[in-house]
């Protein structure tokens, strides 16, 4: 074990153990390399770990190439602002990545070759050139070494690309391609390293939105103080410098600007043009609209749901309705009935007391008082309720005697009558207070005055307009008591019907009475005239047909047709003594007769 | 500056050229890029590869067939395999001569002869394809890994009389393997590639260990009789007997009608490696008349699955007994199109990956090519093979102290089994209260049966942390070791 030590050189040597035979095809670049004996004389850069040697052997190369090199750069140390201290200091190759170490190591080896100190002889042109050149690597390295300057001028690099890809570059297929590059040549200005990538297609979610909120709170080191126009050294006064530092200023704020702007634009510009995003938007919009979806469909069943019910509901409440009208109709049924049970007993009772009214002749003592007598009957009648009718006619019943039950009439007539006497008084009480109602009130007619009724129905027959009111107005103008109230037309309806129901005796009582009453008032005048009136009175056509006419005429009717011309004609030929208008009236005295006589036979 | 490569297999042939950075393989006359390697001699004519193989059942015993097999056997090995064949060998002054009925008269060829004609049919391809002229054409052949000597020098002699200037012999599984660049450009890599070659009538298997860009062969192994052409034949048998089953008529005695079952055999399995069914028409089989029918895949596959399960059983043998595993499996030979077989491959080597980017026929031939390019016509090399001087183990070295991970970390300097003499650098960024300590360790990657040789402690150097320390390891022929660290 051998050990050398040097002082960036360690040497060790040793025995291995012992080498075996191995057989190899000889086949390969390696091989070939080995075979020419190459690979064994060490080309060892091919051995080694590729990138770092290259770095590793950056040093010598930087030393060569430099020298060949920096005559090209045409440097003025005058314009050294503008030179590009990289170069200047043969780092172009490492540029901002250059570390301190690199850069000192640059200079100093600069430094062993051209500074003028180390020069010997005479100084030529070439000697300018290089004390040029020396200038010009102070200068840069001035600048390099001082982390503020260097960072100044890393800001402004010349090599860097600002340029963004136009937009119609970007499409789809060629999105990473395109932008991946200009990304991570931008991600160097960021005060935060380890930038995210740009990614693939198949980046997540997660990835995509971290890239994109680093790059939109993109935060740059870069600034541009060595772009300064003006250099504060050179100012003559305190104002001055102040104006060159409010003019650097506002320089430099608007290059920044630009700058933000720039990388604000490239991020809006890969945001828009991102598939991606696209693809995310895509995949978010599905999820809503299923998820809307679902929503709609939950409210739509539940609206059915509640239609459902809703109808339900309808269903049972209409059920309750019919039971409840069915329920109803049942019980306006039995009302219905029991009033028509009623109005039948009533109209029973009615019946059976008019009856028994009746055979006791109406309890009327004379001819002369039986409409009267009738009249209160009705009034009775229809007066008093049900069960007093019933009590009233009862007890005439079991009255064996003719005068208990008329005694019983009038006594319940009496009392009525006082009742409604008292009735109508109220009435007249009211009236006179203006608020009477007169057709309430039981209106009494005279004899008189039915006569007229009688007489005015069958003036004005039915169908005559306002019938009713017509006769009121004629029995009112035609009445000789103009004490009594008028009539109006519902007195005069229930006066018809009373006489209607009272049947026609009482209609042949007042003709009666009025004919007597008429009799008795003009007898005694009347009687003579009479008398001598009853000699014309005797008309020829009046003639009593005879046997042998009633014969000859039926004959004729039965020879002559009904459909014969002139038929009346021919069998008034046949009857010298009679007109062919006596015939007619005859022929329809005889049917009537027969049609009376047939009428007789089927009733019995 | 044209370069050629030669693959001269059992069954066919082909030829490649690579010109700068380009590789192509070259088309025959009749548009192939493969020529079968059959000879045949006809009316005082010598015809070369289709032309001799469509002759075949009419000239049987004119038509040489599988002659690369007869390369440097003697007679009692010849006559053994002659015996397969149609055509007939003599023994003539120790030497194997086939006999030729050349326009009535009996002539004798011998191997290289016979060889010599194919050559010269791929010389005529190679010069076509090139534009070239002359003679004299640089290339590189390939052979069987199993090839002797004896065999590789009638090979050499076959086709430099044909014209070719041969440069090197290289073995037909490493070409293969060449033709996919493995293990060129980053020679740190460690490979462990399977070839599989299933050919006409052939199945060879061979591992190479890729290390350090050179090529190791760990296993081989070969079997004869075992590829396309018995599985042509087991088809064919199977049409026959369709057609005995169809047509009453058993063809399987007529030699004439057994081959043109087998051409349309093979052709029916080229279709099957793409479509799913094949139809095979004969035109007037036997008696005149034709024979159609339609082949499906599945048939197929259930039909050529022994064989295939046959070749799998072999390849497991071979890797039963090594101690690694294969990474990546290439394919050569045309049969390895048949795509269930690539099916069971991946299912027997999981891990595995399958390369079968390039043609399985023509990547020797480029594989050669290729090698032929890199060849310095100058650089003297020694044909016959001798082994090399290796390192018998592997020198690691091992990072102690302070570093960023905690561990002592494990640099391999040196892997095992690399010829002497050799240089080799690493480049390590250290920290300067680090040690270095190099041990030898009979495995690549990690210390195992380890003995520590040396150790450099950063102590003493004057170190740039930054800066990665160069270490070079050296050694000689003799095994002696130097390596220096520079800072």
């Amino acid at each position: 074990l051998t050990r050398t030590t040097g002082k960036r050189h360690m040497e060790v040597h040793f025995q291995a153990a012992e080498p075996v035979l191995k057989h190899f095809e000889s086949i390969g670049k390696w091989f070939e390399l080995f075979n020419q004996g190459k690979w064994a004389l060490g080309d060892e850069k091919e051995f080694s770990d590729g990138k770092k040697a290259e770095e590793d052997a950056s040093d010598d190369e930087v030393e060569k190439k430099d020298d060949a090199s920096w005559r090209n750069l045409a440097l003025d140390p005058a314009e050294w602002k503008s030179q590009d201290h990289y170069s200047v200091m043969g780092l172009e190759k490492l540029r901002y990545k250059a570390t301190e170490d690199d850069i000192k190591r640059a200079y100093r080896q600069l430094v062993l070759k051209h500074h003028p100190d180390k020069k010997s002889g005479p100084s030529s042109q070439a000697d300018s050139e290089d004390d040029a050149y020396f200038q010009c690597v102070k200068r840069a390295y001035d600048v390099l070494s001082d982390p503020v300057r260097r960072r100044a001028y890393d800001s402004i690099d010349p090599e860097f690309d600002e340029s963004l890809p136009s937009a119609s570059d970007i499409t789809a297929e060629r999105f990473f391609a395109v932008l991946s590059p200009v990304f991570e040549s931008n991600a160097r200005w960021s005060k935060k390293q380890a930038v995210p990538r740009l990614g693939d297609g198949d980046s997540t979610v997660d990835e995509v939105n971290d890239f994109y909120s680093f790059w939109y709170d993109f935060q740059s080191w870069r600034e541009f103080s060595y772009l300064d126009q003006e250099d504060l050294e050179n100012a003559e006064n305190r104002e001055e410098r102040r104006w060159i530092e409010k003019q650097n200023k506002a320089a430099r704020q608007l290059r920044k600007k630009e700058e933000v702007a720039r990388i604000r634009t490239l991020v809006d510009m890969t945001y828009g043009c991102d598939p991606r995003i696209k693809k995310f938007k895509e995949e978010e919009r599905e999820r809503k609209l299923a998820q809307k979806k679902a929503k709609e469909e939950a409210t739509k069943a539940a609206a059915e749901e509640r239609l459902k019910r809703q109808k339900e509901v309808e269903e049972t409440e209409k059920k309750r309705k019919e039971e409840e009208e069915a329920r109803l109709k049942e019980e306006a049924a039995a009302a219905k009935k029991e009033r028509e049970a009623k109005k039948k007993e009533m109209k029973k009772e009615r019946k059976a007391f008019r009856s028994i009214c009746q055979r006791y002749g109406s309890f009327s003592s004379s001819d002369f008082d039986l409409p009267q007598r009738l009249d209160d009957v009705e009034h009775l009648c229809l007066a008093l309720p049900v069960d007093k009718l019933r009590e009233l006619r009862k007890s005439m019943e079991e009255c064996s005697a003719d005068e208990g039950a008329k005694d019983l009439f009038f006594a319940e007539l009496k009392r009525l009558k006082d009742i409604e006497f008292k009735a109508t008084e109220k009435d007249e009480k009211l009236k006179e207070d203006g608020r009477g109602d007169g057709s309430k009130a039981v209106t009494v007619w005279s004899e008189e005055e039915r006569r007229l009724l009688i007489k005015a129905v069958k003036l004005y027959p039915a169908g005559t307009v306002k019938r009713y009111d017509v006769i009121a107005e004629f029995i009112n103008s035609h009445s000789s008591s103009g004490s009594t109230k008028p009539k109006v037309a519902p007195d005069i309806i229930t006066q018809i019907k009373l006489l209607q129901t009272a049947g026609s005796a009482l209609k042949d009582q007042v003709n009666r009475t009025a004919f007597r009453r008429f009799d008795q008032e003009h007898m005694s005048k009347v009687k003579p005239t009479a008398a001598a009136e009853q000699e014309p009175t005797k008309r020829y056509d009046n003639q009593p047909w005879t046997a042998e006419e009633q014969k000859s005429l039926e004959e004729a009717l039965k020879a002559i047709p009904p459909s014969a011309p002139n038929r009346w004609d021919q069998i008034a030929e046949k009857l010298p003594r009679r007109s062919k208008k006596e015939c007619v009236q005859r022929c329809k005295e005889l049917v009537k007769l027969v049609q009376a006589k047939k009428l007789k036979v089927s009733t019995q | 500056m044209s370069s050629f490569g030669i693959y001269f297999g059992s069954t066919s042939t082909s030829v490649a050229l690579q010109r700068e950075e380009r590789c192509e393989v070259l088309s025959n006359e009749t548009g192939s890029r493969t020529t079968p390697a059959c000879v045949a001699f006809q009316e005082g004519e010598t015809l070369v590869g289709l032309a001799a193989q469509q002759g075949q059942s009419r000239n049987e015993t004119n038509t040489f067939v599988n002659i690369k097999q007869f390369l440097g056997k003697n007679f009692p090995e010849a006559e053994e395999l002659v015996g397969k064949h149609p055509f007939s060998a003599e023994e003539v002054d120790g030497k194997v001569k086939f006999k030729v009925n050349w326009l009535g008269k009996q002539k004798y060829f011998s191997t290289v002869q016979l060889v010599k004609a194919l050559f010269q049919g791929l010389r005529d391809t190679a010069m076509a394809g090139s534009g070239g002229t002359g003679q004299n054409l640089p290339a590189v052949i390939t052979a069987p890994y199993y090839f002797s000597d004896i065999q590789k020098m009638e090979l050499r002699e076959a086709a430099d009389s044909a014209g070719f200037k041969v440069l090197r012999i290289i073995s037909e599984p490493g070409a293969a393997a060449f033709a996919y660049g493995l293990g060129q450009d980053d020679p740190t890599k460690n490979d462990s590639v399977l070839v599989f070659h299933l050919g006409g009538d052939s199945l060879d298997m061979t591992v190479i260990q890729v290390s350090v860009g050179m090529y190791q062969v760990l296993a081989n192994t070969h079997v004869f009789g075992m590829g396309g052409q018995v599985i042509d034949t087991m088809v064919a048998e199977y049409l026959a007997s369709e057609f005995h089953r169809t047509n009453r008529v058993d063809v399987s005695g007529n030699r004439k009608a057994m081959h043109k079952l087998r051409r349309a055999a093979e052709e029916a399995k080229r279709t099957l490696s793409t479509s799913k069914v094949a139809n095979i028409y004969v035109d007037s089989l036997y008696d005149g008349m034709g024979f159609e029918h339609r082949l499906g895949k599945p048939k197929f596959e259930s039909m050529c699955s022994p064989v295939l399960s046959k070749c799998i059983e072999a390849m497991k043998d071979v890797l039963k007994e090594l101690d690694q595993p294969v990474n990546q499996v290439v394919l050569r030979g045309g049969s390895t199109r048949i795509p269930l077989l690539k099916k069971m491959i991946l299912a027997a080597l999981p891990g595995a990956t399958i390369l079968d980017g390039l043609a399985p026929d023509e990547v020797v031939a480029i594989g050669a090519a290729r090698q032929c390019s890199l060849i310095n016509e100058k650089a003297e090399f020694e044909e016959v093979s001798t082994p090399f001087k290796c390192t018998s183990h592997a020198i690691i070295a091992k990072v102690v102290g302070e570093s960023d991970s905690g561990e002592d970390e494990l640099v391999p300097l040196v892997p095992k089994y690399v010829p002497l003499p050799l240089k080799m650098s690493h480049c390590l960024l250290l920290t300067k209260a680090q040690q270095i300590i190099f041990h030898e360790s009979e495995s690549d990657r990690e210390l195992k049966n380890e003995r520590l040789l040396a150790e450099i402690c950063t102590r003493d150097l004057k170190l740039d942390c930054s800066k990665p320390v160069t270490i070079t390891c050296s050694i000689t022929k003799n095994s002696k070791v130097s390596i220096s660290a520079t800072a």
